[in-house]
């Protein structure tokens, strides 16, 4: 047994308000999507004021849910997380605080931006140049946070939930730099440094990899450490994620061009997208066989404990949105699926039921670590839990819905070789699924809302002195 | 499976926070699906154009310009090898598409004529040619047909006329239906009448129904103006209540006219308002009130018929006071440009069979 470093020597004030903010963000994230999608249904919704439209918000939506929620969810586990797989204190405390402050002044930055239309037209990288400088500068300092701590730690091998969190920190930071290469204009305007099919191709190489590292490499390693920690059990195979570590790490980096299939961009360079997509569905699922199988012994505890159901589920929608993702990566399906809101539906089982669940489960178990406390109430806890199932999984089934009907609209002849619908049919006919999606959606935002009045009411009770400490049996 | 995951058995021996690694090997489905994934990757490489390589690079002749064109080189894939062109029977350049672009002063190319206009063997594409060539050969017999027939003979024949009104579907859709209605139905915009746009299900017409004047407003368009006060700048505003409340009277038959003019019901009531509208208004909407169709026998004057119970912009008496005071105007652009000849003769059946269309010319 190494020593563990008495656990009050741990920065625990930046993770404590990394993730209050990321909570926040997951509401205010949620909220902005509900009523976009409420939008979609009823389009009177944007009052004929552009700055609140769809097209002026969508970005809001992802970039506050991606890298408001997800990004301080990455701030705050990491910063928690390489601390305890360390047994070291932070270093360099006052840089991991500018990063922290760098990426918050970033959103509130595009939050003002994107509405006024401000944008450098590329999906998941919208904000402007400069709040992209901001943003970069964060990361680095975020990684040499990282770096030096696990270069202090305390024992000789790096558990392999730092290897993923150092891999996405590796990877964020090149792809993210080259895909926002720009000539500045003035403070609202640059353009591309790429023209024409490299800048899409460019684009999507950073597109699909703050899915494959953003929200997935750097997820894992979360999931690495939360899962095992809140189940009390080993990993199951030290060997598993080795393999899987190297093969996920090496095949994401080629998928990119899947999104761009039946485009202007070489057939060559799409078939080696759709390809690596397809070898890449088992290298994503050792991550979620080692996450369940660490669960074994231990699967009564979800009969109990609602933060381990929002672990366990999210590795069960990891696994399904893995399986997905390459068969729309591959060219046939993508004929179907490609422009639909398939797509869309696909991206949140990823984001609702895989990002949103494991990182609301590793919330938890750090505020409850943290204040050392019980939550406040574990009624909530489950009832926070259902409530985001429900939306998520009326979302991803109404864009399913949709996304094929779109699709199977889209390409239906006549036995004369006449097409079937027009475009305005397939629109009139989403309204149905749209307006379940935006209720989906709704009921999401609600689930986040019931966990901010449940950690504040904790926090608050801890301050009071009313809460119930934690036990013995968790706090180790 | 839990004897497996015994903390005191197989671990290891690393240790992180409590958190321990146990040294089981991967299971064997996962791993075989693992190099399930490998192969497939590798015989996909091979099946499929998938590799860059240093072969020098290609000369593409473009299939729009002529010109020829650098690409990067790279391996084809055993579609291409088994056979030159497996999906697409590619489309060749002629002599006199090449002496076009030497008149242009292409002067270097090294195509010839009979050289195939695209890259061959399998690229999305050609397959994209190759799913629009079956769909084309469906419609081919029928296009080809139809391009020979006249509206009427279409109407006649039953399987024509089905194929056209299916091909109608998304012309009409994706050309008309924004002002006029998914269904051919039109608008009538309360808030703002002059926003409304004609319904082309009803038998009110207002350059005429049948199927050549129906292809002819596709085709050239229309242009049509209601001047304020029917141009009449004399009118005062008693004159124009007056006039409206006769109108909206011609509509819903408490006033009638007969083609001269004369008011044959509600003579007590309208004597005053019929001079004035004999003054101001016959002239385009007839002397009977019944539009210059179907009173003047004028098929390009597009002025509405007051007698029936159909408006154009609105019947309220607020609407035609309105429309009396101010004027209107209306048009619908020319799609010569836009669309063939054969698809505008389909909308013009299209059209014709919502219902209201007219069998003959009734001004000959």
């Amino acid at each position: 047994m190494s020593t563990v470093a008495a656990k009050e020597e741990y920065n625990y004030d930046i993770v404590k308000f990394c993730v209050l903010t990321g909570i926040v963000m997951g509401v205010i994230g949620t909220a902005v999507g509900t009523y976009i999608a409420s939008e979609l249904a009823y389009p009177w919704l944007n009052l004929d004021i552009a700055e609140i439209s769809f097209g002026r918000l969508r970005p809001v939506h992802t970039n506050t849910v991606i890298f408001g929620f997800g990004g301080f969810l990455l701030y705050g586990a990491g910063f928690y997380m390489v601390q305890h797989s360390t047994h070291a204190r932070l270093r360099f405390e006052k840089l991991a605080w500018a990063a922290v402050a760098l990426w918050l002044i970033s959103m509130i930055c595009m939050w003002i931006t994107l509405p006024l239309g401000m944008t450098q037209s590329k999906e998941y990288h919208e904000p402007e140049w400069w709040i992209d400088l901001m943003m970069a500068v964060s990361w680095v300092f975020m990684t040499i946070v990282y770096l030096a701590t696990i270069a202090n730690r305390k024992m000789s091998h790096i558990y392999i939930a730092n290897w993923f969190f150092m891999t996405m920190l590796f990877m964020v930071t090149y792809i993210f730099t080259f895909n926002g290469m720009c000539i500045p204009v003035d403070m609202t305007f640059s353009y591309s440094a790429y023209a024409g099919i490299h800048d899409a191709m460019t684009q999507w190489w950073w597109g699909h990899n703050a899915v494959g590292f953003f929200l997935t490499a750097g997820f894992i390693g979360v999931m690495y450490y939360f899962v095992p920690k809140h189940a009390n059990r080993p990993i199951y195979s030290y060997r598993l994620s080795v393999l899987h570590f190297w093969s996920l790490t090496f095949l994401y980096v080629w998928v990119g061009a899947h999104h761009l299939h039946y485009t202007a961009i070489p057939d060559w360079t799409l078939s080696l997208g759709a390809g690596m997509s397809v070898a890449l569905i088992f290298p994503s699922w050792g991550g979620m066989i080692n996450g369940m199988m660490t669960m074994s012994g231990a699967w009564d505890k979800l009969r109990t404990d609602p933060v381990m159901r929002f672990m366990v589920v999210a590795l069960a929608f990891y696994g399904m949105s893995t399986f997905e993702g390459p068969l729309m990566g591959t060219k046939s399906v993508n004929a179907l699926s490609h422009y639909t809101d398939w797509t869309v539906g696909h991206v949140h089982s990823g984001a609702l039921g895989w990002n949103a669940m494991i990182a609301i489960g590793a919330m938890y178990h750090m505020i409850t670590r943290m204040w050392n406390t019980e939550m406040a109430s574990a009624k909530l806890i489950n009832m926070h839990f259902w409530v985001h199932l429900t939306g998520a999984v009326l979302y991803i089934t109404a864009m399913w819905g949709s996304g094929v009907l779109q699709g199977l609209m889209w390409r239906a002849f006549d036995s004369y070789g006449n097409l079937v619908y027009t475009f305005a049919d397939s629109v009139a006919a989403m309204h149905p699924f749209y307006a379940l999606r935006a209720f989906g959606g709704f009921l999401v935002f609600v689930g986040f809302c019931i966990m901010l009045y449940n950690t504040l009411k904790t926090v608050s009770a801890v301050k009071a002195g009313s809460n119930v400490a934690l036990s013995a049996a968790a706090k180790a | 499976m839990s004897d497996h995951n015994d903390p005191n058995d197989n671990s290891t021996g690393h240790e992180w926070d409590g958190i321990r690694e146990l040294n089981n090997p991967p299971p064997k489905w996962w791993a075989w699906g693992f190099y399930l994934g490998l192969t497939f990757v590798t015989l996909y490489y091979i099946i499929y154009p998938s590799t860059p390589l240093n072969n020098g690079f290609q000369k593409v002749i473009n299939g729009v310009t002529g010109m020829e064109v650098l690409v990067d080189g790279h391996s084809k894939g055993i579609m291409a090898m088994v056979n030159s062109n497996p999906y697409y029977k590619g489309e060749t350049w002629t002599q006199a598409e090449i002496d076009g672009f030497k008149a242009k002063g292409h002067a270097e190319l090294s195509i010839k004529a009979g050289d195939l206009k695209y890259q061959d063997g399998w690229t999305a594409i050609n397959e994209m040619r190759d799913d629009v060539a079956d769909i084309e050969a469906v419609r081919a017999g029928y296009i080809e047909k139809l391009a020979g027939m006249s509206a009427q003979q279409i109407i006649a024949d039953d399987e024509m006329r089905n194929f056209a009104l299916g091909r109608a579907r998304v012309l009409f859709g994706d050309n008309c239906a924004a002002c006029h209605g998914s269904g051919g139905q039109g608008t009538l915009n309360k808030a703002h009448p002059g926003n409304s746009f004609p319904n082309l299900t009803d038998d009110d017409w207002l350059y005429g129904g049948w199927t050549d004047k129906i292809a002819e407003t596709i085709t050239e368009g229309r242009e049509a103006e209601m001047p304020a006060k029917g141009g009449n700048d004399e009118l005062t505003d008693a004159n124009v209540d007056s006039l409206a409340q006769f109108v909206v009277a011609l509509s819903e038959g408490s006033a009638a006219l007969n083609d001269d003019g004369n008011l044959t019901r509600g003579a007590s009531t309208f004597a005053s308002a019929n001079v004035l509208f004999q003054e101001t208004c016959a002239a385009c909407h007839s002397a009977s009130g019944k539009g210059s169709l179907i009173g003047s026998a004028d098929s390009y004057g597009g002025a509405a018929n007051l007698t029936d119970s159909i408006w154009r912009f609105g019947g309220d008496m607020k609407t035609v006071r309105d429309t009396i005071a101010n004027g209107r105007k209306g048009t619908m652009p020319s799609f010569a440009e836009k669309l063939d000849e054969t698809s505008i003769k389909i909308l013009a059946v299209r059209i014709h069979q919502f219902g209201g269309g007219m069998n003959s010319d009734p001004t000959e």
